[in-house]
């Protein structure tokens, strides 16, 4: 069993025992933040693996969470099977994005993407009489639980996100690993090159923004069913820019960075805001500081000066 | 066999090739031999496919290879060692070997093979290639385009800023890639180089093919490298 994987396998055991551990307070918190993390994860498989910086994931994300919510409000679908619409509903949305953003690159790319996630969010207010608009909708709790287990109480919300963080976070462990990832690398350290050797770089590229777009989606639905909530908010600009900064501030390219990222920035926001109103600023400075002096973000950082092992 | 027919090409709007042709045959070195600015690098390109050729054709074993995209013509075994090495910086010295031999399917016996040819990425194969030295990384370059097993290998100044025993050690990879039979495509600037090493010279000068020569002919009269390149 290589360090990596230990490493995934104690960071889930230790996330399991922090539930008992840690007051109710921060286990709520800390059952969004590996919501937030899955979708960090599903960014960064695109952003910190292949190179394609979106400035769209939110329309992934709120394409899963509405696939989900809508399905189960509208058409009283059960949670599992309104899941596996959700994720398709993500693939296709992602597939679709996908094969019109990737015919550019780099800046385009991120203006593009961009538009595509203001598409959605506008596109969730104009059909408001479904979505509610920014208002939102609440998912009945009744419906909210899979197999029997209440996924709208404390403990059965904290370990079904844990479970899908442990999914995911195996899934992307091994998806990196394997020569698929590989290839992803190459494709984002030189495009020209993984060209040059024979790999259909566009394909691949696409291929990639749709396993992250399915992730994102995962995420999305996951918050609806365990928090119980959907909105349009969600669609906005500012959840297609959280994952971005997850990433950064944990390590692109590596497994546990949009964890660390997400936690980081989540507490940040949580604890300065108990300070000052003024708290996006103090969270702004500190996002500035890091980025200064740690640009690879904290994992890349450990990677780049002694734990060249680290996944 | 691989032949370029009077081939043009433009970046863009702006013409850069306007009428190049040369053949590189199994087990020969042919050498594309010209001033700086002259288009050597752009006919490589060409040939990969990245720049559109407008008129002209290019073919390998009598198969159009003009048109095709590039991974479509690394595909059919032409491998491309472009000037500046480009290697995967974050990948292993494995990892960037696993990369090229993917592609066509290769495995452990073409692994072998290429490690053979390069006895020193062995040591270093959990090394990432970031952290090779110069030398090293041009070894790498090239294992990774020898990986596809290519008929046709095209190598842009594989020895410029390299140490002399480096040089050598390219030059023979060279050798031994023509005594494989492989059609070998060589830009090369130093003169003693080009003197052992070619079996055809084809001089370019502003994107036109203005003389092609025999190695024996090129060996015999040495000032014509002297009145093509300027040195």
């Amino acid at each position: 069993m290589g360090r990596g994987l230990v490493l995934h396998l104690c960071t889930i055991a230790l996330l399991a025992a922090a539930f008992f551990v840690l007051p109710a307070y921060h286990s709520g918190n800390l059952a969004r933040i590996m919501v937030l993390a899955i979708y960090a994860m599903g960014y960064n498989l695109a952003f910190g693996y292949t190179g394609l910086l979106s400035l769209g994931h939110a329309l992934f994300f709120a394409a899963g969470m509405y696939g989900l919510s809508l399905a189960m409000t509208h058409l009283a679908i059960p949670a599992l099977p309104a899941l596996g619409l959700a994720l398709v509903a993500a693939g296709v949305v992602a597939g679709i994005t996908g094969a019109l953003a990737l015919r550019t690159r780099g800046v385009a790319f991120m203006i593009v993407t961009l538009m595509f996630a203001q598409a959605g969010y506008l596109t969730a207010l104009y059909f408001s009489e479904w979505t509610r608009g920014e208002e939102g909708f609440v998912i009945p709790q009744a419906m909210r639980n899979i197999a029997g287990i209440d996924l709208s109480g404390e403990t059965g919300r904290y370990f079904a996100a844990l479970f899908l963080f442990a999914v995911v976070l195996l899934l992307i462990g091994a998806l990196v690993r394997a020569p698929f990832g590989r290839t992803l690398i190459a494709i984002r350290e030189n495009e020209a090159r993984a060209t040059m050797l024979g790999y259909d770089v566009q394909r691949l590229k696409w291929i990639a923004l749709v396993v992250s777009g399915m992730i994102s989606g995962l995420a999305g639905a996951a918050y609806a069913l365990l928090f119980g909530y959907a909105g349009a908010s969600f669609a906005a600009v500012p959840y297609s820019i959280f994952p971005l900064l997850y990433v950064l501030l944990g390590g692109a390219g590596t497994t546990l960075g949009p964890l660390i990222g997400a936690v980081f920035m989540f507490y940040l926001i949580d604890l300065s805001s108990g300070l000052t109103d003024a708290y996006m600023l103090v969270a702004g400075v500190v996002l500035v500081a890091l980025t200064l002096f740690l640009p690879q973000g904290i994992l890349g950082t450990l990677r780049k000066r002694g734990l060249p092992w680290l996944p | 066999m691989l032949e370029l027919a009077d081939i043009h090409a433009a970046y863009g709007r702006v013409n850069t090739l306007f009428g190049v042709s040369l053949t590189a045959k199994p087990g020969e070195i042919t050498c594309l031999l010209g001033r700086n600015g002259a288009g050597k690098t752009t006919v490589m390109r060409a040939i990969m496919g990245l720049l559109p050729v407008s008129a002209g054709t290019i073919t390998l074993d009598g198969a159009p290879l003009h048109g095709l995209p590039p991974e479509r013509i690394a595909k059919q075994r032409v491998g491309y060692i472009p000037q500046g090495r480009r290697l995967f910086a974050e990948l292993s010295v494995a990892e960037n070997i696993d990369i090229g031999l993917m592609t066509c399917g290769e495995g452990r016996d073409t692994r072998d093979w290429v490690l053979s040819i390069f006895p020193r990425l062995r040591e270093r194969l959990s090394q990432r290639a970031e952290t090779l030295s110069g030398g090293e990384q041009q070894m790498l370059a090239t294992a990774r385009a020898l990986c596809l097993r290519p008929r046709v290998l095209l190598l842009d100044e594989p020895t410029e800023g390299l140490q002399p025993s480096m040089i050598d050690q390219i030059r023979q990879v060279v050798l031994r890639m023509k005594s494989e039979g492989v059609a070998v495509v060589l830009v090369e600037q130093r003169m003693e180089a080009i003197l052992s090493l070619a079996d055809l010279a084809v001089f370019i000068e502003s994107g036109r093919t203005i003389e092609t020569l025999r190695g024996d002919a090129l060996r015999a009269n040495p000032e014509t490298l002297t009145r093509h390149l300027g040195v």
